[in-house]
C-alpha cells in the first residue's frame, strides 16, 4: 500500500489548518499560506492522478471501519483531474486579482478573503474526494457559505445585495439538495454512494415503488442545478460575478458553481447509478435546460451593456453546455467534464482581463468607454481576445475540442429515436450558441482594440503587474495546452470514467 | 523535402514580424514584396514535386492530426494564391500611400496569405477547418481596417457569417471523420465507410450542412449577405483580395468535401444535389440581378463575385469531369477578373475619389489604359470568346447538361445565359459611360502611375492565357481527377 | 445610529460615479421621464403594483405547487419505525448498537457515531460554523479607522433584578454546560448541546453586566485563539486517527466505557466542539448586538 492514497486526505486536513491560521494571522502571511497550500495541492493532485491511472480506483476509509460504517473518501484519475484543476485555477486568479484584491477588500478584512477563499478550495475538493451524500451535503455548505462571503467581500452596497440574493437562491438549493438526501436515506438506509448505488439497483430491479428515489433524484438535481445557475435560475450571476472583486468572481464562475455540478455527477453515477437514471428521464430534462440555457444564457450575454456582466452572463450558456454534455448519457460526460476543464480556465482569464481593461479606462464599464483599452494594456487585451477565441470555438484553443467532443459524442448513439433527437439538438443548440457568443465576445474584442474614439476622457495606462502578466501567460499557456494536445487528459477522463461506476 | 511544404509557416512569421516593425514604409514595402515572392518562387518550386508528398506537423489527438499534403489541387491554388498577392501588393505599395497603420495591413495580409496557402495545402478535413478558421480570423482586420463604425459592423458581419458557416462545416467535418477509414485524410474518391441505410440520411444531411456551411464564404445563398457589406469598405488592395481570392477559401473547402473525403456516390441523385443545385441557381440569379441595382462600384462588383462564385460551386455540383474543369478554370479566371476589376476601382478611389458609377463619367478619356482594361475585364467576365472565362463557362454548362438531375440538366445552362446577359448589363453599361460621355470638354489624358497600371495588364494577360492553355488544363485534370469521379 | 455598512455604501455609491447611476436607470424610466413628477409617480407606481401583484400570485402557485408535491412523495417513503423498512433493517444499525461500546469506548451511541463513525462530517460541522462567523465578521465588524475618534457605545440598561439573578444563574449555566461537554461520551449530551448552553449563559451575563464587563475576558483575540486551538486540536486529533486506521499502529485508548475520559479522542473531540460552539453563539450575539467582538 502506498504512501500516496494518504494524500487526498492530507490535502484537505492541509486545508482546513490552513483555514484556522488565515482567520488569525494578516494579510500578507495568509496570502502566503494560501499560496503554498494551492501548490502543495497541486502536487498532491498530481501524484494522486498518476497513482490511480495505474493501479485503479483507491477507497480510503476515515476512521477505523470500512464504508458503510464509517465515513470514505474513494478517487481514481477522474477525481485526480479535477483535483488538480481545482487548486491550479485557485493559485492563477488569486494571483491575477492580487492587486485588484488589495484595492477593493478593506485591509483589516482582507485575511478573511483568504480564509474563505482557503474553505472554498478545501470544500471543493473534499466534494470531488467524497464518497458519502452527508460529507457531500456538509462540505457543500461550506462552499455555498464561503461563497456567499466571497461575494460580499467588496462590502459595497450592490454587492451586499447580490450577496443576499445569492445566499437565497444558493440556500434554497442547498435545502432541496438535503431533502433529496432525506429521501434516500429513507429508501435506501445507507449513506455512502456505493451501497446507495447497489440498494437503488436492487429497487429496480425488483417491483417496488421508485417513486420516493425518483423523487429524491430531482430534488438534487434541482438543487445543485439551482446552485450552479442552469436556465431559469440564472439572473443573478449579473451582480454576484460581475460587480465582485477579480479573484472572487473568477473562483465563483469558474470553480464554485463547477463544484455542484461535479456534485451531481458523483450522485448520478455513483449514487443513483447511470442505468438506474436512464430509466427515469430526468436526464432528458437536463438535456433540454442546458440547450436553452445555452442560448437564452447567451441572449442575456448579449442584451448587456457592460462587459463584466456581459462575461458573467456568458457563465450561464457554458454551464448549459456542461448539462447538455451530462443529458446525453455517459457518451457526453467526457465532453462535459473537459467543457468544465475548459471553461474553468477561460473564465477567470476574462475576468481577470476584462478588470484591467476596466481599469485602463478609468473604471468605465461600458461598452463604448473601453474603445482602444486593448492598446492601453497590452497583455489584457490578448488575454481577453485569446480567452474570447476559445469561448468562441476557435480552433488549436480548448474551446474548440470541447465543442468537437460535444459533436462527436452527440453522434455516437444514433441506434434509437431519442439518440437522434438529442444529436439534433445537440448540434442546433452548438450552433445557435456559438454564433451568439462569435456576436458578443468578438464584439468586445473589436471594440477593445478600436482606436477611432471620440470620447473626451484619456485612457490610463496600467501599472504593470507581474502577478498579472504571469498568470495571464500561465492561462493563455494551458488554454493552448488544452486545445493542442488534449489526448492525454481525454484518456485519463475517460479512464476516470470508467472507474466512477 | 517534406518540409517544404511548411513554407507558409515562414510567410506568417514574416507577417507577424511586420506587425511589430514601425519603421519607414519603404522598408515595410520592400519586405512585403519580398514575402509575396518568397511564397511565389516556393510554390512553383512545389509544382515540380510529386503528389502526395505529406508532412504531419502535431497530433492532437489519435484521430485528429494536423497534416499537409501535396497534391494537384494544391499546386494550382497555391500558385494562384502566391501570384495574385504579389500583383496585389505591388498594386498596395502606391495605393496605402493614404492610408494609416501600413504595417498593419501589410501584416494583416501575410498573415492572411500564409493561411490560406496552408489552407489550400491541407491534407486532412481537421487541418483544413483549423486554417479555414485561420483565414477568416486573419482577413477580418482586413476589413475594419478604416476602424469606422461602418466597416467594424461589416467586419462583425463577415466574422459571423464566416464562423456560424464554417462551425455549419464543423458537423460534416465531424461526420466525415467518424465515418472514414483513415481519419479523414483527403484521398481522391474519398475514404467513407460503413454505409448502412440508416446512417446515410445522417451523412447525407451532415454534408448538406457543410455544403452550406462552407458556401457562407463564397456568397452561396442562405449565407451569402455579408459579402456586399464588407467587401466595399475595405481598403481596395484588400478587396480585391477579398472578393477574388479568400472566397475561394470555401471553393476548396467544398472539393475537398465532396470529392477527397464524402465522395461523390452518396450524393448524386439524392435530395442533397437538387436542393444545392436550387440554392446555388437561386444565388447566381440573384448576385446578378441585384449587381444590376448598385451604385456603387464595389458593391456592384461585390453581387456579381456572388453570382460568379456559384458558377463554380454550379460546376462542382454537376458532379462531373466536364464541371469540375470548367470550376477550377472558373476559379483562376474569376480570380484574375475580380482581382483586376477590384483595383481598378481601387485606383479610381486613389486618383479621383470616385465611389460611384454616376462619377465615372469620361474616365475613358482620363485614363485610357486602366479603363481599356476595365472593358476587357468586363467582357472577360461575360464570357467572350478568346477569354478564359468562356472556357470555364462552356465546360460548367456542359457539366451541367451532363448531370443527370433530370430537370437541372437544361436550365443551369439557361440560368448561365440569363446571367451573363445580366453581366454584361451590369459591366458594360460603365465602360459605355466612360468611354462616351455626354459633354466630351475638359477631358484630357492623366497620368496613371505605373505601379497600378502594371499589375493590371499583368492580370488581363493572365485570363488570356487561362483562355489560350485551358485544353491544356482540362487534360491535365482530367488525367489525374478523372479517376475519382 | 452608529455608522453601519449602509452609510458606508451610500458614499461608496457615490464615489462610483456615473457609470452605475446610468445602468440603474432602466428604459421605463427614460420614457416617463418627459412626465411631470407626480404622474410619472403615479404611473411608476401603478405598473410595480400589478407587477408585485403578479409576482405574489405565481410565487404563491409554485409555492403550493411545490408543497402539494412534496406531501404526495412523503406517502411513498416507508413507513417510519415499523421494523420493514431498509433503514431499520439493514446493517450498519445493528452494528452501532451491538459493537458501539467495544469500538468506540462510548456509553453514549450518539457521540460514538458523531465523532467516532462519522467523524469526517463533525469536522466539515464545525468548520460550517466557522465559515459562518468568517461571514458574518466580514459583513458586520466594522473597519474603524485609526484617525477616527472612537464612537461612544450605548450603556447597557442597569437592571437590578436582572444582575442579582443571573449572578445567580450565570455560573451555574455554564457549570451544567460543562457537564454536558465533559459527560458526552457517557450520558445523552455532547459538545455542540453543551457548547450552545456555555453560549447562552455568556449571553446573560453580556446581558446584564454590559459589553465592558465581558471586554475584560472575552475579546476578539481570544475568541480567535480559543476557537483556533479547537480546531487546530480537532483536525489533528482526526488526522492522527484517520491516519493510524489506514496505515496502522491502530490506537486503542478508549479507556473505561461509562468514566469520563473514556472513548479516546471522543474526550477532547467533544471539548473542542464544545468551545467552538460556545464562541460561536456568543460571537455572533455580540457581532450583531454592537458590531465588533
Amino acid at each position: 500500500m502506498s504512501f500516496i492514497i494518504n494524500l487526498p486526505l492530507f490535502t484537505v486536513i492541509l486545508g482546513l489548518v490552513a483555514v484556522v491560521l488565515t482567520s488569525f494571522l494578516n494579510g500578507k502571511i495568509s496570502k502566503i499560506i494560501n499560496i503554498v497550500v494551492e501548490i502543495t495541492a497541486i502536487v498532491f493532485g498530481i501524484l494522486v492522478t498518476i497513482y490511480t491511472s495505474k493501479n485503479g480506483y483507491v477507497e480510503y476509509q476515515l476512521g477505523h471501519l470500512a464504508a458503510p460504517f464509517c465515513n470514505q473518501i474513494r478517487f481514481g484519475p477522474y477525481e485526480g483531474v479535477l483535483a488538480i484543476m481545482i487548486p491550479l485555477v485557485m493559485l492563477l486568479s488569486l494571483l491575477a486579482g492580487d492587486s485588484h484584491a488589495k484595492r477593493d477588500i478593506v485591509p483589516n478584512k482582507i485575511h478573511s478573503f483568504y480564509t474563505l477563499l482557503d474553505l472554498a478550495l478545501v470544500a471543493l475538493i473534499a466534494i470531488v474526494y467524497t464518497d458519502d451524500i452527508f460529507t457531500g451535503f456538509v462540505f457543500l455548505e461550506i462552499s455555498t457559505l464561503s461563497s456567499v462571503g466571497l461575494t460580499m467581500i467588496k462590502n459595497h452596497g450592490r454587492q451586499i445585495a447580490a450577496a443576499l440574493r445569492y445566499m437565497i437562491i444558493n440556500l434554497l438549493g442547498s435545502g432541496l439538495f438535503l431533502l433529496g438526501c432525506i429521501f434516500i436515506y429513507g429508501e435506501t438506509g445507507y449513506l455512502s454512494m456505493t451501497y446507495i448505488q447497489g440498494k437503488i439497483t436492487e429497487i429496480f430491479a425488483s417491483n417496488q415503488s421508485v417513486v420516493g428515489l425518483t423523487i429524491a433524484f430531482t430534488l438534487i438535481s434541482i438543487g445543485l442545478s439551482v446552485k450552479s445557475g442552469l436556465f431559469p435560475f440564472y439572473f443573478w450571476m449579473g451582480d454576484t460575478y460581475g460587480e465582485n472583486t477579480t479573484t472572487a468572481s473568477s473562483v465563483l464562475s469558474g470553480l464554485i458553481s463547477k463544484g455542484y455540478i461535479i456534485l451531481l455527477i458523483k450522485f448520478i453515477y455513483r449514487t443513483f447509478g447511470i442505468n438506474n437514471v436512464l430509466q427515469t428521464s430526468l436526464l432528458d430534462v437536463l438535456f433540454i435546460l442546458g440547450a436553452l440555457g445555452m442560448i437564452f444564457g447567451s441572449i442575456t450575454a448579449i442584451r448587456q451593456k457592460v462587459i463584466n456582466k456581459m462575461v458573467s452572463y456568458s457563465s450561464a450558456a457554458q454551464i448549459g453546455y456542461v448539462f447538455l454534455g451530462i443529458g446525453l448519457g455517459e457518451v457526453g460526460l467526457v465532453a462535459a467534464t473537459f467543457h468544465i476543464l475548459t471553461h474553468a480556465l477561460c473564465k477567470p482569464l476574462l475576468f481577470s482581463t476584462s478588470n484591467r481593461l476596466i481599469d485602463a479606462s478609468g473604471k468605465r464599464k461600458k461598452f463604448a468607454n473601453l474603445k482602444g483599452t486593448g492598446y492601453a494594456d497590452k497583455i489584457a487585451g490578448i488575454g481577453f481576445t485569446i480567452g474570447s477565441l476559445s469561448m468562441v470555438g476557435c480552433p488549436l484553443l480548448a474551446g474548440f475540442i470541447s465543442k468537437y467532443l460535444f459533436v462527436t459524442e452527440s453522434i455516437m448513439d444514433m441506434s434509437t429515436t431519442t439518440g437522434k433527437v438529442k444529436a439534433i439538438i445537440t448540434i442546433i443548440a452548438l450552433v445557435v450558441s456559438t454564433l451568439l457568443n462569435t456576436i458578443y465576445y468578438l464584439r468586445t474584442v473589436m471594440t477593445i482594440f478600436n482606436t477611432n474614439r471620440e470620447e473626451t476622457f484619456e485612457l490610463k495606462r496600467n501599472k504593470y503587474d507581474p502577478m498579472f502578466v504571469i498568470s495571464t501567460i500561465c492561462f493563455i499557456a494551458l488554454i493552448f495546452a488544452l486545445g493542442m494536445f488534449p489526448s492525454s487528459i481525454i484518456s485519463l477522463i475517460e479512464q476516470g470514467i470508467a472507474l466512477l461506476g | 523535402m517534406n518540409i517544404l511544404v511548411l513554407f507558409p509557416l515562414v510567410i506568417v512569421v514574416l507577417g507577424i514580424v511586420l506587425y511589430f516593425l514601425k519603421s519607414k514604409k519603404k522598408v515595410l514595402d520592400i519586405l512585403l514584396i519580398i514575402t509575396t515572392s518568397i511564397s511565389l518562387i516556393f510554390s512553383l518550386i512545389l509544382c515540380f514535386f510529386d503528389n502526395n508528398l505529406k508532412i504531419e506537423l502535431f497530433r492532437i489527438t489519435t484521430e485528429l492530426i494536423v497534416l499537409f499534403k501535396l497534391d494537384l489541387i494544391s499546386k494550382i491554388f497555391i500558385v494562384l494564391f502566391s501570384f495574385i498577392w504579389l500583383l496585389v501588393s505591388i498594386f498596395s505599395l502606391k495605393y496605402m500611400d493614404k492610408e494609416e497603420n501600413v504595417n498593419k495591413f501589410y501584416s494583416y495580409t501575410l498573415l492572411t496569405l500564409g493561411c490560406i496557402v496552408l489552407l489550400s495545402l491541407s491534407g486532412n478535413l481537421i487541418t483544413m477547418y483549423l486554417m479555414f478558421e485561420m483565414v477568416t480570423l486573419a482577413s477580418m482586420p482586413l476589413v475594419m481596417h478604416s476602424k469606422t463604425k461602418e466597416s467594424k459592423k461589416a467586419a462583425l458581419k463577415y466574422l459571423f457569417y464566416s464562423l456560424g458557416g464554417a462551425f455549419l462545416g464543423l458537423i460534416s467535418v465531424v461526420i466525415g471523420i467518424l465515418y472514414s477509414s483513415n481519419g479523414g485524410e483527403f484521398i481522391l474518391g474519398g475514404s467513407l465507410v460503413a454505409l448502412s441505410s440508416s446512417n446515410k440520411i445522417a451523412i447525407q444531411i451532415a454534408l448538406l450542412c457543410g455544403l452550406i456551411g462552407f458556401g457562407a464564404k463564397c456568397g452561396a445563398f442562405p449565407l451569402q449577405s455579408w459579402l456586399p457589406s464588407a467587401h466595399p469598405v475595405a481598403p481596395s488592395p484588400a478587396s480585391s483580395l477579398l472578393s477574388g481570392v479568400i472566397t475561394k477559401a470555401g471553393v476548396i473547402a467544398i472539393i475537398r468535401i465532396i470529392f477527397y473525403s464524402f465522395g461523390t456516390s452518396i450524393i448524386a441523385g439524392s435530395f442533397v444535389q437538387y436542393t444545392w443545385e436550387v440554392l446555388l441557381l437561386i444565388t447566381i440569379l440573384l448576385g446578378s440581378s441585384l449587381a444590376l441595382f448598385q451604385k456603387n462600384i464595389k458593391r456592384r462588383l461585390a453581387y456579381s463575385s456572388i453570382s460568379q462564385l456559384s458558377y463554380i460551386l454550379l460546376g462542382i455540383s454537376s458532379l462531373t469531369e466536364e464541371g469540375f474543369c470548367g470550376s477550377i478554370l472558373h476559379v483562376l479566371s474569376h480570380a484574375f477578373i475580380k482581382v483586376g476589376l477590384f483595383l481598378i476601382a481601387g485606383f479610381l478611389i486613389y486618383q479621383y475619389d470616385i465611389h460611384n458609377v454616376d462619377e465615372m463619367e469620361g474616365m475613358g478619356k482620363k485614363a485610357p489604359i486602366s479603363m481599356w482594361c476595365f472593358t476587357l475585364f468586363s467582357l472577360a467576365l461575360v464570357g467572350v470568346p478568346p477569354f478564359g472565362s468562356f472556357f470555364s463557362k462552356w465546360y460548367i454548362a456542359l457539366g451541367s447538361i451532363n448531370s443527370g438531375l433530370n430537370f437541372f440538366n437544361y436550365f443551369g445552362a439557361v440560368v448561365l445565359l440569363i446571367s451573363a446577359i445580366l453581366t454584361a448589363c451590369y459591366l458594360l453599361s460603365i465602360s459605355i459611360k466612360a468611354f462616351f460621355p455626354k459633354n466630351k470638354e475638359g477631358l484630357k489624358r492623366e497620368k496613371e502611375p505605373l505601379l497600378m497600371v502594371i499589375p493590371l495588364i499583368i492580370l488581363v494577360s493572365s485570363v488570356f492565357l487561362v483562355g489560350i492553355f485551358s485544353s491544356y488544363l482540362v487534360d491535365l485534370l482530367i488525367s489525374v481527377i478523372g479517376g475519382g469521379l | 445610529m452608529r455608522n453601519n455598512i449602509f452609510d458606508e455604501n451610500i458614499d461608496l455609491l457615490k464615489d462610483v460615479g456615473e457609470d452605475v447611476t446610468e445602468i440603474e436607470k432602466n428604459e421605463k424610466e427614460e420614457v416617463t421621464v418627459l412626465l411631470p413628477p407626480k404622474a410619472r409617480k403615479r404611473i411608476l407606481k401603478q405598473e410595480e403594483k400589478t407587477l408585485r401583484v403578479f409576482y405574489i400570485i405565481s410565487a404563491a402557485i409554485c409555492f403550493i405547487f411545490l408543497i402539494g408535491v412534496l406531501l404526495i412523495c412523503v406517502t411513498y417513503l416507508p413507513l417510519f419505525g415499523n421494523g420493514t423498512s431498509n433503514v431499520t433493517l439493514n446493517e450498519i444499525v445493528k452494528e452501532y448498537i451491538e459493537n458501539g461500546i467495544e469500538q468506540t469506548g462510548a456509553t453514549n451511541f450518539v457521540t460514538g457515531m458523531i465523532l467516532d463513525y462519522r467523524a469526517f462530517d463533525t469536522l466539515g460541522e464545525s468548520f460550517v460554523l466557522f465559515t459562518a462567523v468568517t461571514c458574518v465578521m466580514i459583513l458586520l465588524q466594522n473597519f474603524q479607522d485609526p484617525d477616527e475618534p472612537k464612537i461612544e457605545r450605548i450603556k447597557m440598561f442597569n437592571d437590578r433584578i436582572l444582575r442579582y439573578t443571573a449572578s445567580i444563574l450565570v455560573p451555574l449555566i455554564i457549570l451544567f454546560g460543562a457537564y454536558v461537554i465533559l459527560n458526552g461520551s457517557i450520558s445523552p449530551g455532547g459538545g455542540f448541546s453543551g457548547g450552545a448552553i456555555m453560549g447562552a449563559g455568556l449571553i446573560l451575563y453580556s446581558l446584564a453586566f454590559g459589553f465592558d464587563e465581558t471586554n475584560k475576558f472575552f475579546n476578539i483575540k481570544f475568541f480567535k485563539t480559543i476557537t483556533s486551538i479547537s480546531l487546530l486540536t480537532y483536525c489533528g486529533c482526526k488526522a492522527v486517527s484517520f491516519y493510524t486506521s489506514v496505515n496502522g499502529p491502530v490506537i486503542h485508548a478508549f479507556g473505561i466505557p461509562g468514566a469520563i475520559f473514556s472513548g479516546g479522542f471522543i474526550f477532547i473531540l467533544n471539548f473542542c466542539v464544545g468551545l467552538v460552539v460556545a464562541c460561536t453563539m456568543f460571537g455572533f450575539y455580540l457581532l450583531f448586538k454592537k458590531g465588533e467582538i
